[in-house]
């Protein structure tokens, strides 16, 4: 069950498109689903046959249960039965249910974070000021295919510590080099969006061995033009209504903003440590915007065209052969808006440098 | 972040504000219990539990068990707040305000406003409400409509472990007397609730559930029931908009009077009592601003006027129910 959207927690299957033993191809669809808010076809990622269909038509099921099974005709039915018997099918869960993040303390500052995917390569998702780990749901699940796949929390946001000691990027830089290290993610193909982004950089270049490839979502490296507007905007933001037009400046589609994701982010506010942290980090990022030098990295740059937070501006200098990718009809937030090209271009980044990994 | 109940999430705020600020005191009735029966400290925490553990950390100092005399320690409590603490005092069953009326509503209601501003009573009253459990008509009251009506008093009912975490830490900060209701049916309700302290500013309500069809707005634990009823009415196609508004005074017009707007409809359930009452209030406020966008008479749907019986079934028949709230939100469909 793919998950379509940051809330999307369960889905329905309508109908199967394609039967059991039929042959399919990358692209096509397979399965009809409907969730709450969307309705849309699961497409196959692989060549193969149809071998099993799990789901029931008029089945609900949560979010990464399994459908269905394509195999090479190769593949005995004994071991496809070994398979899903041994697949551990998350429960069906309504909008309330506890996340299943974990947590672990780097250098005593506990860090929540998510992982899904297993072996190498690693992929580390870094998310940007005043968001969490659950910004990466629409890529996360579709990016644990092919990596082992991490998310966290930086100091002062999500399941993370609260309370910082100091807004400098230093401290976060030190944090999740700490983090990369304790759960031997090197070398890590490390994703940051936005201020994540500008850490993500700082990072490479504090300790190159222990990043693989660079991609930055919405964001240019350290000291390039963000709307300082929209930072302060957002920390003064207290009431729904006020919170909900900062949030629309995020995205091209401003409907994407819920009340569900209003109100989560209130409450995250509300936390008694948390406007503090947050005005620290713009202090310390404001006196910092005296322009860097972009990092002679593997690097990709993803931003989208209607990004209002940070344009992508032609006029910054970056290193040869940074490959970049502008998307239409996307805002600040590619992985929300655009997650199925975001997780493409991550993917093929980092097959195409096989040898950093 | 943990599932807690609304019991335990009280319980955890008054820790959390006893610890930040060393004014905060506990004062009431069995606040530490205990003491004399078995000898144990802290034995009880009270009959709802909702201080157990606070002597054993705090001291007697800081949890103060009373005697039975409402009077004498509210009165007290505002003299603490007066002089300079921050008292969390504890009306044990709120039906028990009339041994303290002239506490609250004269001394404590008007303290800032007799004195021009000059100074502040930063009191906090947590109580108890509602039926339910068959405690009688003395022991089962909403009196929260009481309590809006004396000017100068803060009153807030929420609904939610979440919501009780947050208001309570609200109300403890907040320099004003205020009123916190905790219906008793409530004390159970679990979910998940961060375990960092955290606000909910006053005068800010919660859209529960979004509807185009009609506005249905619920207090305290009539929120459960409307979210019931809302369920079964969206099987049949009528979608609420569920407005619970948390806090009674200050009160969320903006969110209630934007919900109106775009449908039409309103229909309040209300514990409280239907003479004077709380639904009447906002059945008022929208009927005044709002006419023109009525397409069907208000209802409110209260108790009927008598004293809460102590009969199960008669209570059963007291108290306004999910079929109730379907039926009245049918009726302003079909107007």
């Amino acid at each position: 069950m793919p998950k379509w959207g940051i809330d999307m927690t369960e889905g329905t299957v309508v109908r199967w498109l394609v039967s059991k033993g039929e042959q399919v191809a990358p692209g096509m669809e397979i399965v009809e689903i409907e969730s709450e808010k969307a309705a849309s076809a699961v497409e196959a990622a692989n060549h193969g046959l149809l071998r099993r269909q799990i789901a029931a038509e008029g089945q609900r099921l949560a979010v990464g249960a399994l459908l269905g099974v394509i195999a090479d005709n190769a593949i005995s039915d004994a071991d496809i039965d070994k398979f899903t018997s041994g697949f551990e099918m998350p429960e069906v869960i309504g909008e309330s249910a506890p996340s299943p993040d974990k947590t672990l303390e780097v250098s005593g500052q506990t860090i929540g974070y998510l992982e899904s995917g297993e072996g190498k390569p690693a992929v580390l998702l870094v998310h940007g000021f005043g968001g969490n780990l659950k910004s990466w749901a629409p890529v996360q699940l579709a990016l644990s295919r092919a990596f082992r796949t991490v998310s966290m929390d930086l100091p002062g946001h999500g399941g993370s510590v609260k309370a910082i000691a100091s807004g400098e990027a230093d401290y976060f830089v030190g944090v999740i080099a700490e983090f990369i290290r304790t759960l031997e993610l090197a070398p890590v193909h490390l994703v940051g969006h936005s201020w994540g982004g500008d850490l993500a950089v700082l990072v490479a270049e504090d300790q190159p061995d222990l990043v693989a490839s660079l991609t930055l979502i919405g964001a240019q490296g350290p000291g390039e033009a963000v709307d300082k507007g929209y930072v302060q905007a957002f920390i003064e933001a207290a009431r729904r209504k006020a919170l909900k037009a900062v949030l629309q400046q995020l995205f091209h589609d401003p409907a994407l903003v819920t009340r569900k994701m209003v109100e989560d982010t209130l409450k995250y506010k509300r936390l008694d440590a948390v406007e503090e942290t947050l005005r620290k980090i713009a202090a310390a990022a404001r006196q910092s915007s005296a322009g860097a030098k972009p990092v002679p990295r593997l690097l990709q740059i993803i931003a989208g065209k209607s990004d209002s937070i940070c344009p992508f501006d032609t006029d910054v200098p970056l290193p040869e052969g940074v490959e970049i990718h502008l998307l239409e009809k996307v805002g600040h937030m590619p992985q929300v808006e655009a997650p199925a090209e975001v997780v493409r271009i991550i993917t093929d980044f980092a097959r195409a440098h096989p040898e950093v990994s | 972040m943990s599932i807690k109940s609304y019991r335990g999430a009280i319980r955890e705020t008054l820790g959390q504000e006893l610890r930040r600020d060393e004014k905060v005191i506990l004062i009431g009735e069995d606040m530490a219990g205990g003491a004399g029966g078995g000898g144990e400290d802290d034995a009880w925490g009270g009959p709802m539990g909702t201080t157990r553990g606070l002597v054993g950390e705090f001291g007697r100092r800081r949890v103060l068990d009373t005697p039975v005399s409402e009077a004498a320690f509210m009165g007290a409590a505002i003299g603490a707040a007066a002089a300079g603490l921050r008292p969390v005092a504890e009306l044990m069953f709120c039906d028990f305000i009339g041994v303290c009326c002239d506490q609250i509503i004269n001394q404590a209601a008007k303290y800032r406003y007799t004195f021009g501003g000059q100074d502040s009573l930063p009191l906090t009253i947590r109580t108890t409400m509602g039926a339910g459990q068959q405690l009688g008509s003395q022991h089962s009251q909403i009196l929260y409509p009481l309590f809006a009506y004396f000017a100068g008093l803060k009153v807030v009912a929420p609904a939610t472990a979440y919501d009780a975490k947050g208001l309570l830490a609200t109300a403890i900060r907040d320099d004003n007397p205020v009123v916190f209701c905790e219906h008793r049916l409530l004390y159970r309700q679990r979910e998940e609730v961060p375990d960092e302290p955290y606000t909910i500013p006053f005068g800010e309500g919660r859209i529960v559930e979004e509807g185009g069809d009609v506005t249905l707005v619920a207090i305290s634990r009539m929120v459960s029931v409307a979210q019931e009823a809302a369920k079964t009415l969206r099987a049949q196609g009528i979608d609420c908009d569920l407005f619970d508004p948390r806090t009674i005074v200050p009160f969320d017009t903006e969110t209630l009077f934007d919900s109106v707007e775009a449908t039409g409809r309103l229909v309040i359930v209300d514990e409280a009592g239907p003479r004077c009452g709380t639904a009447s209030d906002i059945a008022a406020l929208v009927a005044e601003e709002l006419f023109s966008d009525l397409k069907a008479p208000i209802i409110r749907l209260t108790p009927p006027y008598v004293p809460v019986p102590a009969a199960p079934e008669l209570e059963a028949l007291y108290i306004p129910t999910a079929a109730q709230v379907v039926a009245a939100v049918k009726k302003v469909m079909e107007y």
